[in-house]
């Protein structure tokens, strides 16, 4: 497994870099993703991103949001961790079905549609001080095994468009302090080689909240 | 990356081809570009995406803002474009039912 790490600013224009990033990681690290797979990782990664952004900015300003890209020979892992003030993915405004022309009235809240929709797997984790969004796009070759093997298959994507955040601030947590500065201050990425997938860290915080 | 935009006419349709990449960095200055459009009573747009490297929710956002305005004012919307990696994220959100997408500008032309 290999790990690529990469803290940016809270600030959206920064959005490009991590696409960047990603892209090239993969690319150059494997697993080896079709282009289309790659594509529809950087629109979830984008997706996340841009939520965490908006979440850490509002609590903290321009601090740094984590994305770690966790790339193994089947699958590829974007972890995203914001210090914002937390988010329960299952409680979000009803909107009308894509298929609804009532849909139109609503230009927000397809985000997280998109994002499971695109993914193959999308987890919420409150982890100390922030949310964990985990986003995986495994190879085709991969899913294909997954299904296979599934006793239990991955539950379908949700009707597109059902659902819309509600607020980022629905689950404000009390006392929380500012984060300490940021050894890396700024943007900064590294690549290194883990030996242990699953090692106890904030980044593996237990999942609470599953994508639906 | 920045977003660059260019508007034409062709009969009484307004042109509007984007290229670069479309997220919530440099949506609004797109949303922008299309308002003032309408307001300056550019109620028939075509927006060519051939030239968008990406797109994600809040680019669609947009657009659906536009499709709106447009609407409202009694005109219409028509979008070229057949990057399937675009084209996929109109399908999932179902925005592809509410605004039509034309292989070239020739077809979003003549709505053929």
């Amino acid at each position: 497994m290999v790990l690529v790490e990469l803290a940016i600013p809270a600030r959206s224009a920064y959005l490009s870099l991590v696409r960047l990033v990603v892209d090239a990681s993969v690319l150059a690290l494997g697993p080896r993703l079709g282009g289309a797979r790659l594509d529809d990782l950087k629109v979830a990664v984008t997706e996340a991103c841009s939520n965490a952004i908006d979440a850490h900015r509002a609590v903290w300003g321009d601090g740094p949001v984590r994305i770690r890209c966790d790339l193994r020979p089947e699958a590829a892992s974007v972890e995203i961790v914001d210090q914002g003030a937390g988010f329960d993915p299952d409680h979000l405004a009803t909107l009308p079905a894509a298929t609804d022309p009532r849909r139109l009235r609503h230009e927000s809240g397809l985000g997280i549609p998109l994002m499971r929709t695109l993914a193959d797997d999308v987890t919420f984790s409150p982890v100390p001080g922030g949310t964990l969004v985990r986003i995986t796009v495994q190879t085709d070759a991969a899913r294909r095994a997954s299904k296979d093997a599934a006793s239990a298959p991955r539950a379908e994507p949700p009707d597109q468009g059902e659902r819309a955040p509600a607020g980022r601030g629905a689950r404000k947590r009390r006392g929380q302090e500012p984060p300490a500065p940021d050894p890396l201050d700024g943007v900064a990425s590294r690549a290194g080689e883990a030996a242990d997938a699953r090692e106890p860290s904030p980044w593996n915080a237990a999942d609470v909240t599953r994508g639906a | 990356m920045e977003l660059r935009t260019e508007v034409s006419e062709i009969a009484d349709w307004s042109i509007v081809t984007i290229y670069g990449e479309l997220d919530v960095a440099t949506a609004p200055s797109l949303r922008e570009r299309l308002i003032a459009l309408v307001g300056e009573g550019s109620t028939k747009l075509i927006l060519d995406l051939e030239g968008v490297d990406f797109l994600d929710s809040t680019g669609l956002g947009t657009i659906i803002s536009a499709l709106k305005r447009v609407r409202t004012h009694g005109g219409d919307m028509r979008i070229v474009c057949t990057q399937p990696r675009i084209k996929r994220l109109f399908e999932i959100t179902g925005l592809d039912r509410a605004v039509p997408l034309m292989p070239t500008l020739d077809a979003a032309v003549t709505g053929g």
